[in-house]
């Protein structure tokens, strides 16, 4: 099914990206995730090269993202195909999960630590990069070990997240080593 | 062998990407606003005050990607020094003359490049100890440019005082973050690297001394070049002595590097005038971007 997605702005300013190319990242990482059907719409502020992005809306799915995520980090101000489909992608699994019922049920964005919010990052983007997009294992695993620990413990949490194909909110929190509720 | 290689002609393979630091600076962008939000993920904490183009700290969500381009920048730096060293070991002939270097500077040169050759390798080590790929952030040659200086005093005012003086401050900020985070091969590593930096210092302190005891206005133009370089490469005011500096200038080992009380002093307040500058320039962008 055909991706709907709605970029602003229309015309980038202040960055040099090639809005077409970002447009076409974009509806492929969103079929792909399964968003075919449903209108996806992505915000991106080119005033602030900082690279945060969040979910602002579920239904319809509304993404805001900073300049600075999609950027390449070898050419400033350029856009990243490979970085921005992890963006876009992370945060498309991440919805999948919210509106699993039997995921569970994790706070809102800025209601997580780094920790939690790294765990299931790993998890979004591990499944990501089974369907065909990046594959940074180590540097997810060195994030892994700044929020989680230097340890063996804390790599063999990384090893689940990374492999996993289904888990809960209540085992991530466990692998990110969230005492139980 | 040619002398005096040209920073345009280093040998590079197709993975290192050259980015001019004018391009960096023409960023219209600007990080920091008036009523921005605080940082994502961490309820409570305050909107964002500090106009800077950079921070470092392990509280930032963005903290590990950081480190990873901080050691990047790094390994780039060991790179362009090595290559450094080697030019002046070769560029200049061996004697006392002012164009001319003295054969016990570039023992200590050859000795440098060893240390440097090393530090590229434990910098590759690293890099895949935190999952970065050579040449997967951009790279710029204001090292090597420096090293190029024709007079060889003001190349190891500019390389060894100024730039490897900086290293002592990014190295100790890196060796500060990697206990902070409980990364022991990166606090390990930086250690060991920093106690070399500190050794390169103190040459550049030891010759600048040397090589000028009977030329001041030898000496003062090295330390007008040292205090230029300084100034261009102080991360526009990140570097500092404030507790909010996001690399440290570590005095301590400056001063066993060589470095005068006095010296030290003036970078700091060096830094705290380009971060006022900083500052300024940032909210002009915020100004301009908010009238759009």
């Amino acid at each position: 099914m055909a991706a709907d997605v709605h970029l602003t702005p229309e015309r980038f300013d202040l960055v040099h990206f090639d809005r077409d190319r970002l447009l076409a990242v974009a509806r492929t990482v969103v079929a792909d995730c399964g968003f075919g059907g449903e209108p996806v719409h992505i915000d991106v502020d080119e005033t602030t090269p900082r690279g945060r992005s969040r979910v602002e809306g579920d239904r319809p799915v509304r993404l805001r993202i900073e300049s600075g995520a999609l950027e390449d980090p070898r050419r400033p101000r350029c856009l990243s195909e490979v970085v921005a489909a992890e963006v876009i992608g992370r945060h498309l699994l991440q919805t999948t999960d919210r509106r699993d019922p039997t995921f569970g049920a994790p706070a809102d964005e800025d209601g997580l630590s780094l920790a939690l919010r790294t765990a299931w990052d790993i998890y979004a983007l591990a499944r990501l990069a089974r369907l065909g997009y990046g594959d940074q294992e180590q540097r997810w695993r060195y994030h892994f070990r700044n929020r989680c620990g230097f340890s063996d413990t804390a790599d063999a949490g990384f090893d689940t997240l990374w492999q996993a194909e289904s888990l809960t909110w209540p085992q991530i929190e466990a692998l990110a080593g969230a005492p139980p509720r | 062998m040619r002398k005096i290689f040209p920073a345009e002609e280093l040998a590079r393979d197709e993975r290192f990407v050259r980015v001019d630091q004018m391009e960096r600076l023409a960023d219209p962008r600007t990080a920091w606003r008036p009523d921005a939000d605080g940082e994502a993920g961490s309820a409570g904490r305050p909107a964002a005050k500090k106009k800077r183009a950079f921070e470092f700290s392990p509280d930032q969500a963005s903290a590990p990607d950081d480190a990873r381009g901080l050691m990047h920048g790094i390994f780039m730096g060991e790179i362009q020094a090595l290559e450094g060293a080697g030019r002046t070991c070769w560029d200049f002939e061996t004697g006392k003359g002012d164009d001319e270097a003295p054969f016990e500077l570039k023992l200590d040169m050859a000795r440098q490049c060893w240390d440097e050759s090393r530090h590229c390798e434990i910098s590759v080590k690293l890099s895949e100890w935190m999952g970065t790929e050579v040449g997967e952030f951009s790279e710029s040659t204001f090292l090597y440019e420096a090293a190029c200086n024709p007079d060889p005093v003001l190349r190891l005012t500019g390389v060894n005082r100024a730039l490897e003086g900086l290293a002592i401050d990014v190295f100790h900020t890196m060796k500060e973050f990697g206990g902070q985070v409980g990364d022991p091969v990166l606090e390990f590593c930086e250690d060991w690297m920093l106690a070399d930096e500190v050794t390169h210092v103190k040459m550049g302190s030891d010759w600048l001394r040397r090589l000028t005891e009977q030329d001041p206005d030898r000496r003062e133009r090295a330390l007008e070049f040292q205090r230029l370089v300084d100034k261009i490469f102080s991360l526009n005011g990140a570097r500092g002595e404030e507790e909010d500096s996001p690399i440290k200038l570590a005095r301590r080992f400056r001063e066993l590097a060589g470095f005068a009380t006095e010296e030290i002093d003036e970078i700091a307040e060096d830094a705290r005038e380009e971060r006022r500058v900083t500052e300024a320039r940032v909210e002009e962008k915020a100004a301009a971007l908010g009238a759009r």
